[in-house]
């Protein structure tokens, strides 16, 4: 499996924890937003991802690194990573 | 021409909802060798070059690529063994420079490292490779995207459109950067409309109509092509 290189993982990766933490502030101030379901977890982890991936694609990267010998779906893991883990440790905690 | 082909696109049929783009198309890249791929607007040569690539899926047909078949090669598959395919845009990130953007290529392919400076100065981008991408000229822009491809040495270069909206002295830099590849042994491919500019690099041409491809053979050859010069160039020269 390659990875993207180091400057590519951290921005897809930071998209994904901008786009996470944003969403989450948004649901938490919704009634019920403090403690979601098992189901609006994984709607929000899927959103993040698809967000950090839309504006990665906007900038050309699915492209630059299929040409590095990156598949999309390790971009896609990429993207999901923070996401899962952050839903995770929310879980965890409470 | 020096050597078996390093790439084949066989029978390669697409279809999009009820058009029909492929239908028996065949694509072959030969090593030290510069196929130019011609046809009309909408006669598939984008997606011929896609589908060879493995950006896109193909209905059918197969690709071999270095001796081994894909029905659904997959360009991050293929770019690791070699091949490298530029878009008609849309490969570079515009808010980064282009040095930043070869870097991120060096860090993967370390071997590119030392010819980072040459193709710079091939293509004449040394004063602009630290300006961001997206301020650069569409010229500019496009001579950046061949650079990358130039500093990758690949075994086979698939091009989409490389002259388009480049003025004919910035041409003659690109043919020079394609020449070079060729002369160290990699397959290049390459579409387009210039036709002056495209028969003037190219080692052999094919022709995409109706679905399907015709080899003609060298320039010299197209010149003479009844059909070809009825349906494809009209009055030209």
């Amino acid at each position: 499996m390659v990875l993207p290189p180091a400057a590519f993982l951290g921005r897809i990766v930071g998209r994904s924890a901008i786009a996470w933490g944003a969403l989450r502030g948004v649901v938490g101030f919704l009634p019920g937003g403090a403690d979601l379901a098992v189901r609006t977890s994984l709607l929000l982890i899927v959103i993040a991802a698809w967000l950090a991936l839309f504006f990665g694609r906007r900038r050309n990267e699915p492209l630059f690194l299929a040409n590095l010998g990156v598949r999309r779906g390790v971009i896609a893991g990429c993207a999901l990573l923070v996401p899962v883990l952050g839903e995770v440790a929310v879980r965890i905690v409470r | 021409m020096t050597d078996a082909a390093v790439l084949q696109a066989n029978s390669i049929g697409k279809r999009f909802g009820r058009r029909r783009v492929l239908s028996a198309a065949t694509l072959i890249a030969h090593p030290g060798s510069i196929t130019v791929l011609l046809g009309r607007n909408g006669a598939g040569k984008s997606t011929l070059l896609k589908i060879a690539a493995g950006w896109w899926r193909a209905d059918y047909g197969v690709v071999i690529y270095k001796s081994a078949r894909y029905r659904h090669p997959r360009l991050a598959d293929l770019a690791r063994r070699g091949l490298f395919f530029l878009p008609d845009g849309g490969l570079l990130d515009p808010l980064r420079s282009l040095r930043r953007q070869m870097a991120a290529l060096v860090a993967r392919f370390p071997a590119a490292r030392a010819r980072v400076a040459h193709v710079l100065e091939l293509l004449d981008l040394e004063s602009l490779a630290d300006h961001p991408v997206g301020s650069l000229s569409g010229g500019e822009w496009r001579r950046a995207e061949v650079a990358l491809a130039v500093a990758r040495q690949p075994e086979c270069l698939l091009a989409d459109e490389p002259y388009r909206g480049i003025a004919p002295a910035d041409a003659e830099t690109l043919s020079a950067a394609f020449r070079t590849l060729a002369g160290e042994g990699s397959a290049v491919v390459i579409t387009g409309h210039d036709v002056p500019i495209l028969l003037g690099v190219a080692d052999q041409v094919i022709w995409q109509t109706a679905g399907t491809t015709r080899y003609l053979g060298s320039p010299d050859t197209v010149e003479t092509h009844d059909q070809f010069r009825r349906e494809y160039l009209g009055r030209w020269p």
